[in-house]
């Protein structure tokens, strides 16, 4: 699933900059994996300790964090010329034969979810449209035009000993 | 399925309970279940525009909802819902079967407590190697008894708590380390309780992630 993911990420992104709430968003994509050592070592970032895909460098007076999911980056600070230096160094080890990918802005395509920053001191996971269409795209024909108000009835749990198993067609759909 | 649980685990929390029922079906599943997951599918289609919204009033306050339903489960076993939020939305959430039998709803509850501690200790944790000081961790629970159990462990027992785990009251010598407090909700406030049953209409409405 984590393969799949990122494979679709990667050609999703829209270059834009922008400010929300007080902070720039910007993604950035990769295709390295020694980006943990470069981020600590040769930025000078500091790894959280809970989370080894979050570093933390105080920059300018204020705190710039860049965390990352495989070789796709998040990086915030208040000012966007320190996001500009980070990136920058960024392209330099990492873009010389592509340059980096990058989105701004307030709207962001980020694991297969649309996270929208336009309201002020929240952030909407708008939609996870694509993910969804390929989920009801895949199901089998007799569950292709079904619609319900709730996704469970009060019976979910109960399980029957003697219900009939299903067949390995419908299993191998069940599984899947 | 797989598809089904990221789902539920990123922006549709909604699905969460179904999809944590039916992960326990993949191995040997019958048409009942297959009817089950049929709905859930048809759910997702009637409302795929659903949005999630988060928001947070302060970084430093964290808010955690920690529900069980008592042996729900067809080997009796409880489930266990986990909503944290920070304002609105549920950041964090989990709907999982619980992994021992317990004698009493009180019990499911501290085990659900349990189930949530790691993640209720991670997230301090996490938040303040931020450098964000975490200045309110509350767990709100609708069980008095667990609640006693879980501030007062042992010297609340009675004789049908005595042979609760002491493990579980790894959560007592948090609430007396000052690092977490647990208070009282109304179960008709409970966010948690979508994520341990399926709930009617009007009630499950009013989770709207």
């Amino acid at each position: 699933m984590q393969a799949d993911i990122d494979e679709l990420i990667h050609p999703g992104q829209n270059p834009a900059e922008n400010i929300a709430e007080g902070e720039n968003y910007e993604d950035y994509i990769l295709s390295d994996n020694e980006l943990s050592d470069f981020i600590t070592n040769k930025l000078g970032f500091t790894i959280n300790p809970e989370d080894r895909c979050v570093a933390n460098k105080v920059i300018n007076g204020a705190q710039c964090t860049i965390l990352w999911h495989v070789d796709d980056l998040k990086l915030l600070h208040i000012d966007q010329s320190v996001l500009d230096q980070v990136l920058a160094k960024l392209n330099e080890r990492f873009g010389k034969e592509q340059p980096l990918t990058k989105s701004g802005g307030k709207v962001h395509d980020y694991l297969r979810m649309r996270l929208d920053y336009t309201t002020v001191g929240q952030v909407a996971i708008t939609t996870m449209y694509d993910y969804i269409d390929n989920v009801l795209a895949d199901v089998p024909s007799n569950m292709q035009t079904c619609t319900y108000a709730l996704p469970a009835t009060a019976n979910l749990f109960n399980v029957n000993d003697n219900a009939k198993s299903l067949n390995k067609q419908s299993s191998e759909d069940f599984h899947t | 399925m797989a598809k089904l649980l990221y789902l539920g685990k990123r922006a549709r929390p909604d699905i969460a309970t179904a999809v944590a029922f039916l992960t326990t079906r993949v191995t040997k599943p019958t048409e009942a279940d297959y009817m089950k997951l049929r709905r859930c599918i048809g759910y997702l289609r009637a409302t795929r525009d659903l949005p999630m919204t988060l928001s947070a009033s302060d970084l430093g306050k964290i808010y955690w909802y920690v529900d069980a339903s008592f042996a729900v489960h067809h080997d009796m076993r409880s489930h266990t819902g986990v909503v944290m939020t920070m304002g609105k939305g549920a950041v964090i959430s989990m709907s999982v079967r619980q992994k021992i039998n317990t004698k009493s709803s009180t019990e499911a509850e501290l085990v659900g407590v349990d189930d949530a501690m790691s993640q209720i200790v991670w997230t301090r944790n996490f938040m303040e190697a931020q450098g964000i000081k975490v200045t309110e961790n509350v767990v709100y629970q609708d069980n008095q008894s667990a609640i006693l159990l879980e501030r007062n462990g042992r010297a609340s027992s009675g004789k049908r708590t005595r042979h609760i785990n002491i493990n579980y009251f790894f959560v007592k010598n948090h609430i007396n380390n000052g690092k977490l407090i647990v208070e009282c909700c109304p179960t008709n406030e409970m966010l948690a309780d979508i994520l341990t049953k399926p709930l009617g209409g009007s009630q499950f409405r009013r989770f709207d992630p």
